[in-house]
């Protein structure tokens, strides 16, 4: 099963799929979160403050238990100006969202990875969503 | 599908509307309103699919309609004889399943990944949607869109 899609047409999900999709996305959520920590410029800093909770349908519908998952706060010298929070994980065309709120702006960040495979994170203002492009310290630096 | 980007650019213009408001409870810790705007979003989602949907599917029907005409056309018997079997002028085209329509003008056994199979796949959803079973999911109908201008470009006449 290759991704949402398939996901979503398929007959064949059961309760240990879910629960390994949960388990999944808690860990990329964890490794980008230690990847943005190291692609911060300078005077920048990340902490993990409070979490948002995640319970979708699916994860209820088998009676997989809801899941706090951090967000990241982004401050510059000291002074929060920036914050990334998960927003869900089953979403048609892509395999799981991040939002990243940086003063008025408001981006998107989505894996366009298939189920299960290594994440590839792109973003986009949430304005102008087909304008996808790599999320790297280049383009991380540009939207804070 | 030259409507499909207007499509888009309305369903952007709701979605932003949705997630500004979104932002605000969510802003001010009102849970409640942002399970009922997300509610929101999911349904708009579902509606601007079906919308792209039927672009996607039209787009398949006059390729395949194309393809019929260019076959029924050939001077060469053995290529005419099969195509004969079809009306291209007829609104059902002789009565052909979405499937074999598709099967027309792309390749049924290109394999997971393939055009035709995102196609079904993409029937499925618009099955499941438009005969009444609301997803509980979001559709990044953008993303979609992308995909379906990528399968409208492999359509082959």
């Amino acid at each position: 099963m290759s991704g949402v899609l398939e996901e979503t047409t398929s007959r064949e999900i059961d309760k240990d799929h879910v629960v390994r999709r949960v388990d999944d996305w808690v860990g990329r959520i964890d490794r980008l979160y230690r990847q943005i920590e190291e692609w911060l410029p300078s005077g920048w800093t990340a902490s993990r403050v409070g979490t948002v909770r995640m319970h979708e349908e699916l994860m209820q519908k088998f009676g997989v238990s809801a899941r706090n998952l951090p967000v990241m706060e982004l401050s510059y010298n000291g002074k929060p100006s920036a914050r990334v929070e998960p927003r869900g994980l089953w979403i048609i065309g892509a395999n799981g969202r991040l939002d990243l709120f940086s003063g008025p702006g408001h981006y998107v960040i989505i894996d366009s990875a298939g189920n299960f495979e290594p994440a590839d994170w792109q973003i986009a203002p949430l304005s102008d969503r087909r304008n996808l492009k790599p999320l790297n310290g280049q383009t991380l630096s540009a939207v804070l | 599908m030259r409507d499909l980007p207007h499509i888009l650019a309305v369903y952007q213009e709701i979605d932003a509307t949705l997630e500004a408001s979104r932002s605000a409870a969510r802003a001010i810790g009102d849970a409640n309103t942002v399970s009922s705007i997300e509610l929101k979003q999911r349904i708009n989602d579902q509606a601007y699919f079906v919308l792209c949907w039927g672009q996607l599917e039209t787009a398949i029907d006059d390729r395949c309609r194309a393809a019929i005409r260019a076959r029924r056309a050939s001077g060469n018997w053995a290529v005419r004889r099969a195509w004969d079997l079809y009306n291209p002028d007829d609104d059902r085209l002789s009565g052909l399943s979405f499937e074999d329509r598709v099967a027309l003008v792309l390749d049924r056994s290109a394999g997971p990944g393939s055009p035709w199979a995102k196609v079904m796949r993409y029937y499925a959803l618009r099955n499941q949607i438009a005969h009444g079973e609301l997803q509980a999911q979001r559709i990044d109908v953008d993303q979609v869109a992308q995909d379906f201008f990528q399968i409208q470009s492999a359509l082959q006449g």
